[in-house]
């Protein structure tokens, strides 16, 4: 009972947590209460007052409005990589799983390798290759975090492809993409919600980590990591500029794992 | 002079007894030497600011720019600018002790010639007909074609005869520091030469500290660690304590929003100057600098002295309504959109670029920033030439005015923004040809206009560079070209 | 041959089958393993036999069910059907269940995939193989995870009745029940048997059940049926010193 409460009290606070971040940037898609891009002289680094809750930055921009629109641009990356990569991986890990043999030999050794980069530097190197901007390195992530969602995925077709009611499911004369698509793909679904909760933690991670390195993310687009690369220089003459981008990326990714720690 | 000269070492005499014999000051480098410290081959600036302790060259500039003899304590040019005869200075010796000869000399002007990138260099070195001892105490360089410009040139390194084979991992010149040690990523270490012919250095034990994450370097400044670091940022500056002065200088270079001549739309000049008029320096200094920087008006800056146009300046002063008639003349009353590309290692471009954006929004051109690694900026963007606008500083690589207008020539190998004006080129190879120094000045001069009129680029500003220095040391002097002096610095009573 | 031998209708006939295995290879350039797991197996199955397959776990019963029903490559030999879609009752009921659908969804799975019959048929002929395993039709919007063994078990039953079929292998259907649960899964059987007229093939480990079950017993070891009669022949008159000991340690002789 008290185990319960406790369960829920972590998933309302993941919850509640998310909403903190996730409410604005929906919001900031829409609407920011000045223009993000627009500079301002007069208040260079300004100070919060009721006008600018957060401050401005070094180009005199409303930190709130940044914040709001970077919050959403690095919640569509984060959901734009995990969708693309677990399709993707889903395809892959689904199809050398069940068929096992040579390609999946082939495919598993090639994602061995892929995997034993961190995904950080492969998605570096994509963006290398495809150049930076807000759409590539949502590629370039995406492409990154393929490979660990095809080996969660396909170790999950291997364990439940010998399930007897797989077994049961032949002799009942269901071909082998039904038997992939409608009685394995379901019996996967808590391990794949899972992998993407903390994959979107990474990939928001990732995002801010390439941003941060300068080739994610281009100025004068906001995104949290962005800010964060924009605010370094300001760190001991405005630590809220840092901190208010730190804090968002934080509560974000603390708010998806508990709920993520809920599904598991 | 020679009276400046004598008090100059009565009072160094004096505080050098003071700075006692184991001063070490530590000055902070964001990177490593080259591997080599051969002076004739040190392409990174990084490595040609510490070897100017340690090498010296016929001629030395000074903070102001002006070429003073050094190893030589003579030279004469004939009028024609094609015979150089150098008088070798009297009681100069190497680092290990041995005086420098004639035949020091002709070695390093050859060990030079074989050795030099960068194209000024080459064509300087290559245009040299002869070279040769009168006696020996004098050495006679011949040219075949005029050069006016060549004196820049021999500040390039003497180097001992005996030492032009390992003069990469053990480096002996003349300077007034000699080279200890090196720890690779870790520090070069400087001792004072004790038998240096001019003004000796102060202090005893200089270590330049490679702090390679420039973000830390106020806490080892504050922390001690470090003594002085050049090229400190406003905001870094800010954050110090009192017990450091900033000492407010020039990078020396030209800072401009590049555009790319040979493409649509920029190989209109009514687009480029329309642009020039949307744009405003002194907002683009107050957002990025603080304010601080040189406002410039053409590819030329203000440590050229009498070369430096300051009226190009308000060629173009901001008039958002005269730059939407030139874009409506030009065609495009609506506006277009169009990339600049910057290398993503400099914040201050980036920046500048980000201003540039806003600002250019009023005329509705729309820039999309795009920043690259500094390597694909030097492929794509310098050599290939694949752009349609750059932020970017353009610096000399000497002290010639040559160093910043020639890759305006049309037909330039480093012309990346494919300037190509028939005026200019004329103007340009008078200057060039000129043995007279006025004419010569006035030929310029022209460059400078036509690149202004022209808005071959829309100039910026020439960069302050600050240098947060402990306030237990003063003397620190800025060069218009790459070079810590070390030498000048001293401990403040 | 002809299907028709003793006056009986033949509904099966495997001959000499032989099943091995390659251990799955840790590296990509191991040497595959090779394990023979059943060394030339013959046999006859009639319309309306049970019979009763024994031997030690390990020795091969399962691999000869899931070869039969074509759910394992085989090496060698051939398995000929003489009716349509033989199916199969697995051991654990907690396996063989799909958790994440409905045992309506499950049960109608075959019918789906392999007739024309319409969504009304279907779950038609659902609710009557429930209520032929003693199951309420309520159960159809239930799922596996809110069952009991038993139940699960009395579903797979009905599941492997959806497509009439004539041939049964039930692999150790009880053993994983409790006892008083074993014992009605058992009359079920029995009953459905001679209600729909099924050949089945028991496979267990038990004697005892194999006894009160079937007609006919094979004793198998190590890849190999060593014994092959009716209950009564075999139980009497063991010719192996091994069917005696399997005898013996069941306290039957």
């Amino acid at each position: 009972m008290n185990l319960r409460i406790k369960k829920n009290a972590n998933s309302i606070m993941g919850i509640v947590l998310t909403a903190i971040v996730v409410i604005p940037a929906i919001i900031g898609i829409f609407w920011t209460p000045y223009d993000p891009e627009t500079i301002n002289g007069s208040l260079k680094l300004a100070g919060a007052s009721w006008a600018h809750p957060f401050g401005c930055d070094n180009f005199g921009r409303d930190i709130l409005s940044r914040i709001m629109l970077g919050s959403s641009t690095t919640f569509l990356i984060g959901m734009g990589t995990v969708i693309g990569g677990a399709v993707v991986g889903t395809l892959v890990g689904a199809l050398t799983g069940f068929y096992g043999g040579v390609i999946d030999e082939v495919l598993m050794r090639f994602n061995d390798v892929m995997l034993s980069f961190p995904s950080l530097l492969l998605a570096l190197t994509f963006v290398a290759i495809f150049g930076p901007g807000k759409y590539r390195v949502m590629w370039a992530l995406a492409i990154a975090f393929v490979p660990s969602f095809a080996r969660i995925i396909r170790a999950e077709f291997k364990r439940v492809k010998n399930m007897d009611y797989v077994k049961a499911a032949r002799l009942s004369g269901a071909s082998d993409f039904r038997i992939m698509y409608v009685h394995i793909l379901p019996n996967t679904v808590k391990v794949l919600i899972n992998a993407v909760l903390i994959g979107f933690n990474n990939a928001v991670l990732a995002e801010a980590g390439l941003s941060f390195l300068g080739i994610g993310v281009q100025p004068p687009d906001a995104s949290l990591g962005r800010m964060l690369s924009d605010s370094q220089t300001y760190l001991f003459t405005k630590p809220s500029y840092a901190i208010i981008p730190g804090m968002a990326i934080i509560v974000m990714v603390l708010g998806v794992s508990m709920i993520g720690k809920e599904v598991e | 002079m020679s009276l400046t000269f004598a008090l100059a070492i009565a009072l160094t005499g004096c505080s050098g007894d003071k700075a006692g014999d184991d001063s070490t000051i530590t000055v902070g480098i964001p990177q490593d030497l080259d591997e080599s410290l051969d002076p004739h081959n040190a392409t990174g600036a990084g490595t040609r600011e510490v070897l100017f302790n340690v090498f010296e060259g016929l001629v030395k500039p000074n903070s102001d720019g002006e070429l003073i003899p050094a190893v030589a304590s003579e030279y004469a040019v004939d009028n024609e600018g094609r015979t150089y005869t150098f008088t070798l200075r009297d009681g100069v010796t190497f680092h290990d002790g041995s005086p420098v000869t004639v035949e020091d000399v002709i070695a390093s002007v050859e060990h030079c010639a074989e050795s030099r990138s960068g194209e000024l260099m080459v064509a300087a070195f290559s245009n040299i007909a002869s070279i040769e001892a009168t006696d020996e105490k004098t050495v006679e360089i011949k040219l075949s074609e005029p050069d006016t410009d060549f004196m820049t040139n021999m500040t390039m390194a003497i180097i001992p005869k005996s030492h032009v084979e390992d003069i990469g991992t053990n480096p002996i010149g003349t300077g007034p520091y000699k080279y200890v040690s090196r720890s690779p990523q870790e520090n070069v270490v400087l001792e004072k030469y004790d038998g240096y012919w001019g003004e000796p250095a102060y202090l005893k034990n200089v270590i330049f500290k490679i702090v390679a994450n420039t973000d830390t370097i106020v806490m080892n400044l504050e922390g001690g660690v470090v003594d002085i670091f050049p090229r400190i940022t406003t905001a870094q500056a800010a954050s110090l304590s009192n017990e450091f002065n900033i000492e407010e200088g020039t990078m020396n270079l030209v800072q401009a929003l590049y555009l790319n001549n040979a493409i649509k739309p920029f190989d209109d000049v009514r687009v480029r100057q329309a642009m020039c008029y949307a744009i405003n320096p002194q907002e683009i200094m107050d957002f990025v600098s603080d304010g601080k920087g040189t406002e410039i008006g053409s590819s030329m800056f203000p440590a050229f002295g009498k070369y430096f146009m300051p009226e190009l300046n308000d060629t173009y002063n901001q008039d958002i309504d005269k730059a939407k008639k030139l874009l409506a003349e030009a065609g495009y009353e609506n506006g277009f959109s169009f990339t600049i590309t910057v290398p993503s290692n400099y914040v201050q471009h980036i920046d500048t670029a980000q201003v540039l954006k806003e600002e250019l929004k009023a005329i509705n051109i729309d820039a999309n920033i795009n920043l690259v690694e500094w390597n694909t900026w030097l492929s794509e963007v310098y050599s290939g030439r694949n752009f349609e606008g750059t932020v970017i500083g353009v610096d000399a690589s000497t002290l010639s005015p040559r160093a910043l207008l020639s890759r305006f020539e049309s037909n330039a190998d480093n012309n990346f923004i494919n300037f190509s004006n028939v005026e200019y080129d004329k103007a340009y190879n008078n200057a060039i040809s000129c043995a007279d120094d006025d004419k010569q000045t006035q030929y310029y001069k022209e460059c400078e206009s036509i690149l202004a009129n022209e808005a071959a680029n829309v100039y910026i500003q020439d960069m302050p560079e600050l240098v947060a220095i402990n306030k237990k040391y003063t003397g620190y002097e800025f060069y218009p070209l790459y070079a810590q002096d070390m030498s000048k610095i001293r401990p403040v009573e | 041959m002809s299907d028709v031998c003793n006056n009986q209708t033949r509904i099966l006939e495997v001959k000499d089958l032989f099943v091995s295995f390659t251990e799955e290879k840790s590296s990509l350039f191991d040497k595959k393993k090779k394990i023979d797991v059943l060394n030339g197996i013959s046999f006859d199955m009639y319309e309306g036999e049970i019979v009763g397959l024994v031997g030690e776990s390990g020795c091969g019963k399962s691999t000869l069910a899931k070869s039969i029903l074509g759910l394992n490559k085989i090496t060698k030999g051939d398995i000929i059907h003489y009716s349509q879609y033989p199916q199969m009752i697995f051991q654990d009921p907690y396996n063989s269940l799909n958790p994440s659908k409905t045992i309506e969804f499950i049960l109608e799975e075959s019918l789906k995939n392999l007739t024309k019959l319409n969504v009304e048929e279907r779950r038609q002929k659902a609710k009557k193989r429930l209520e032929q395993v003693g199951l309420d039709d309520h159960y159809l919007i239930h799922k596996p995870g809110e069952l009991s063994g038993g139940q699960r078990q009395r579903v797979c039953i009905a599941n492997a009745l959806m497509l009439d079929p004539k041939l049964l292998i039930a692999d150790e259907p009880v053993s994983a029940l409790d006892v008083t649960i074993q014992a009605q899964i058992i009359k079920l059987l029995a009953g459905l048997q001679k209600e729909l007229g099924l050949s089945i093939l028991f496979i267990s480990h038990d004697l005892r059940v194999v006894y009160e079950l079937c007609d006919r017993v094979m004793i198998m070891k190590d890849g190999k049926i060593i014994e092959d009669g009716t209950v009564d022949e075999v139980y009497r008159n063991p010719q192996t010193d091994y069917t005696k000991q399997l005898l013996l340690s069941a306290g039957i002789m």
